[in-house]
């Protein structure tokens, strides 16, 4: 029981320690965290203490986090309640939508698509780059293998 | 050696789900919960019934963990791509864009407005914000916010992505 009480503790020490240590902590970097977390930590446990409960528990437990973590930082709807709790008081939606859904929630991603290659502007213009066509033709293939008619 | 073996049941519980999920997603008009339920239960079922046959049923009970693992995320990439915010703006965008158009075009042209709202008559629905022309945080909302805040501490999140 304490094995698994340490394994936890440190997994949030360390991600505090990583926190501090690098500026900016977005989702990819705890991705990249929890997947060595795992590795070393069934590394260690496959060697000294052969525990296959501990190397079951790790691996929903890595899961869990990863889910939990992208929910945390990325999901509107927790995005829209954590506003709603520091704005103490009932809002108009329309207003809500322009300033925090348009400019803190869209925008944002539009520039993350920008940054990352999937789109470019070009004369106030907004197009797929080949990166981005080529994603997103696999991306509907997928989507109609499981008959999902849109995302959103 | 334990491990290899989990592994490889846990293998062919992956094939035996997915291809029972496709089934029923083809076949049975199901609630959408059940299209990975019952395939979740019923190729539990089927790998406990495999184990049980070359008595190697202790080895089941970190199997299933292992299989949950799988399912649960398999059941959040679906979620992903039935409601993914970024993706969604991939795929509506077919041809050039003005800033207008690309948030009019979103969820295959249901706007970008629709996704808000659709996210909120989803709290609205499960009592954590009421919702008329003003919103406002329940107490069951303000009770889950502070939860929200804590975790998002306790894993030191600074900012929204």
């Amino acid at each position: 029981m304490y094995l698994y009480l340490i394994a936890i503790l440190l997994f949030l020490f360390i991600n505090y320690l990583i926190s501090i240590l690098i500026k900016k902590y977005t989702y990819e970097k705890f991705f990249i965290y929890v997947i060595i977390y795992f590795f070393l930590t069934n590394f260690i446990n496959l060697i000294y203490l052969q525990n296959i409960d501990f190397f079951t528990f790790q691996a929903l437990f890595s899961v869990f986090m990863l889910f939990l973590y992208s929910g945390l930082y990325r999901s509107i709807s927790v995005k829209v309640m954590i506003c709603l709790y520091f704005k103490k008081r009932s809002v108009n939606v329309n207003s809500f939508y322009r300033t925090e859904f348009k400019k803190n929630s869209f925008d944002k991603r539009i520039k993350i698509l920008i940054n990352n290659g999937f789109l470019v502007k070009k004369n106030k213009h907004f197009m797929l780059s080949p990166r981005g066509k080529k994603f997103s033709k696999i991306f509907k293939i997928v989507q109609s293998i499981y008959r999902i008619k849109f995302s959103g | 050696m334990a491990i290899l073996q989990i592994i490889l049941y846990s293998s062919i519980f992956t094939v035996i789900f997915v291809s029972l999920h496709f089934l029923f997603l083809y076949f049975f008009s199901l609630k959408k919960i059940a299209h990975t339920l019952i395939p979740f239960i019923l190729s539990n079922l089927i790998c406990l019934y495999l184990i049980k046959e070359i008595e190697l049923n202790k080895l089941f009970y970190n199997s299933f963990i292992i299989n949950f693992t799988i399912f649960f995320v398999y059941v959040e990439l679906l979620s992903l791509m039935k409601r993914g915010f970024t993706l969604s703006i991939i795929t509506s965008i077919k041809k050039k864009l003005l800033y207008k158009e690309l948030i009019k075009n979103c969820a295959s042209g249901r706007g970008a407005k629709w996704m808000f709202l659709s996210r909120l008559n989803i709290l609205n629905k499960l009592k954590i914000i009421s919702l008329n022309k003003n919103i406002r945080l329940t107490m069951l909302g303000l009770f889950l916010s502070i939860i929200l805040i804590f975790l998002r501490k306790i894993f030191s999140i600074k900012d929204f992505g």
